[in-house]
């Protein structure tokens, strides 16, 4: 029951604009606009899992209509795969956007495709895990809105997801690391070709420790029952 | 199934900062049809709604549906009733058909049954014709009877409405009742509300709920031959009534005098014209047994 851009074109738009225009800005100041455009695969995939999730779960329970899928057969743990699976769907057409963008401007390595591929499955997973805590921690979820922004701003926009880890002083490109975001992007520019200033061990580390961390705490959140 | 359809013994809910929604609450339901459960705001009525379908755990006592207990076989429950809460909101973006099928595809019905149910659902609630409008653009009642067509459509043994005809106009109300009086035939209905009418002229047994605590069940006529009073005359809310002999309330509406005969009616119609007090007649229902128990006071 995922609403696709069908229904809504205009989040379409929204979702892409941003992280374009700084593509745009990233390509003609640095050259490296290939590292945006996969960090803004990463970060339409983290988004997708985590804020979009959280958003849906919390605005039905405060419309009451998670209530329903409670009373019924469908589990818990059932509904919010089945509903980030299908907010991962939604992210098909703008990465099939960015895709292409990528191939006209910077050009792409057809082999890489698969790996970028698996990059945004990581970013999903991850991101649906920590939605899915982020959300079972809220005991207002008329405030999972606000968090989801304030989240979306230290985690997406701030550390270097969508720009390039090489603008950073070279004290914190090792640091950076540390952000699970940014460690996602840095397994994606590993895994399609791309060098980067962390090891790949590093970043890859990162990643699975910061996935492995938040799919434990998900699983412990208790979803609906008061 | 076994035992009865439900079975409350002792409920009890405390919410953080001690707010007691129910305070024992005891009964037992052996037979389809439909259960008005009838209060007040805050009375507990979805409280218990909650309780009964799993939302939420009671603080002390215990309740059974279909024979399951519902916290300890809360699956089993889930699996056997269907839900429509109070002041719920479809999802917007979805159309009527779209909400009515993928609810009962959520539910585990295959495709087919699901397209055929939500067909029935739709058509029997008015909502055939708009079956392809997105909720968005819905009027409240119609999006509250996508809600009711939703929960209906499913195959259940027990269905919890709480609620459901709140900003419905009088033509859709009459219509949501032919449903559940349909369901009722297979299963069993349990709804509140706090329309007295609509527990009055529905429900085959009604539970009258205060504070937390059961003050009244029964039958509608049982109900109503528990009230000694058979004739109501409702005066205005500034009308002087001092020194009428009848029992005298005061309600929202106005000032409520009860006769227990007709004799005595005449004597308190006579009264009225003399102080040239305007006033209406009519014979006692569940409201005023409501009234006098549960939210009247004496003028």
């Amino acid at each position: 029951m995922a609403l696709s851009y069908m229904k809504e074109p205009l989040a379409f738009v929204s979702d892409l604009i941003i992280p374009l225009v700084m593509f745009m800005v990233v390509q003609l100041g640095t050259g490296r606009g290939v590292e945006s455009l996969l960090g803004i695969l990463v970060a339409i995939s983290w988004s997708s899992g985590s804020f979009a999730l959280a958003r849906k779960l919390a605005t039905y329970r405060v419309w009451r209509l998670l209530d329903m899928f409670v009373a019924s057969p469908l589990k818990p743990i059932e509904f919010a795969v089945a509903s980030a699976l299908a907010h991962l769907t939604i992210i098909v057409a703008p990465a099939v956007v960015v895709v292409a963008i990528m191939a006209l401007t910077v050009g792409v390595n057809p082999a890489a495709l698969p790996f970028i591929a698996a990059s945004m499955l990581l970013a999903w997973f991850a991101g649906t895990a920590f939605g899915l805590y982020a959300y079972g921690k809220l005991a207002d979820p008329l405030r999972v809105s606000s968090a989801a922004n304030l989240l979306n701003l230290l985690l997406i926009l701030l550390p270097p997801v969508i720009y390039p880890v090489s603008i950073l002083p070279r004290e914190l490109q090792l640091a950076s690391a540390l952000v699970p975001t940014v460690a996602l992007k840095l397994v994606a520019q590993h895994l399609a070709g791309v060098p980067a200033e962390v090891p790949p061990l590093l970043s890859a580390a990162a990643a699975a420790a910061y996935t492995a961390l938040f799919t434990a705490l998900a699983l412990r959140q208790r979803l609906t029952v008061e | 199934m076994g035992g009865p359809y439900i079975l409350a013994e002792g409920l009890v809910k405390v919410y953080p900062k001690g707010v007691v929604a129910l305070d024992g609450v005891s009964f037992s339901i052996e037979q389809k049809g439909i259960v008005g459960l009838v209060g007040p705001n805050g009375a507990g009525k979805t409280t218990l709604i909650k309780v009964l379908t799993t939302l939420t755990r009671p603080t002390k006592g215990r309740a059974e549906v279909l024979g399951y207990d519902v916290v300890r076989d809360y699956e089993e429950v889930r699996k056997r009733v269907s839900l429509v809460p109070q002041d719920a909101s479809p999802e917007l973006y979805l159309t009527p058909y779209e909400h009515v099928y993928w609810y009962m595809r959520s539910r585990g019905l295959a495709k087919g049954d699901a397209a055929k149910l939500a067909r029935e659902a739709l058509e029997k609630l008015g909502l055939w014709e708009v079956r392809n409008r997105v909720c968005a653009k819905l009027s409240g009642g119609m999006r509250q009877r996508v809600l009711i067509a939703s929960a209906l459509a499913v195959p259940a043994e027990v269905y919890f409405l709480d609620e459901p005809t709140v900003g419905l106009d009088p033509i859709a109300r009459r219509e949501v009742w032919k449903v559940l009086r349909d369901a009722a035939e297979s299963s069993l209905v349990f709804l509140t509300t706090h329309y007295m009418e609509e527990a009055e002229s529905l429900s085959d047994l009604v539970i009258m709920i205060n504070k937390g605590r059961i003050v009244e069940m029964g039958s509608p006529q049982d109900l109503l031959r528990e009230v000694k009073y058979r004739y109501r005359v409702v005066l205005d809310k500034s009308a002087d009534a001092s020194g009428i002999g009848a029992r005298v309330v005061d309600a929202e509406g106005g000032k409520i005098l009860y006769a227990e005969s007709e004799g005595e009616l005449s004597e308190l119609i006579g009264e009225l014209v003399k102080r040239g007090l305007g006033f209406t007649v009519r014979a006692t229902s569940l409201e005023d047994l409501f009234i006098v128990k549960v939210s009247g006071r004496e003028g």
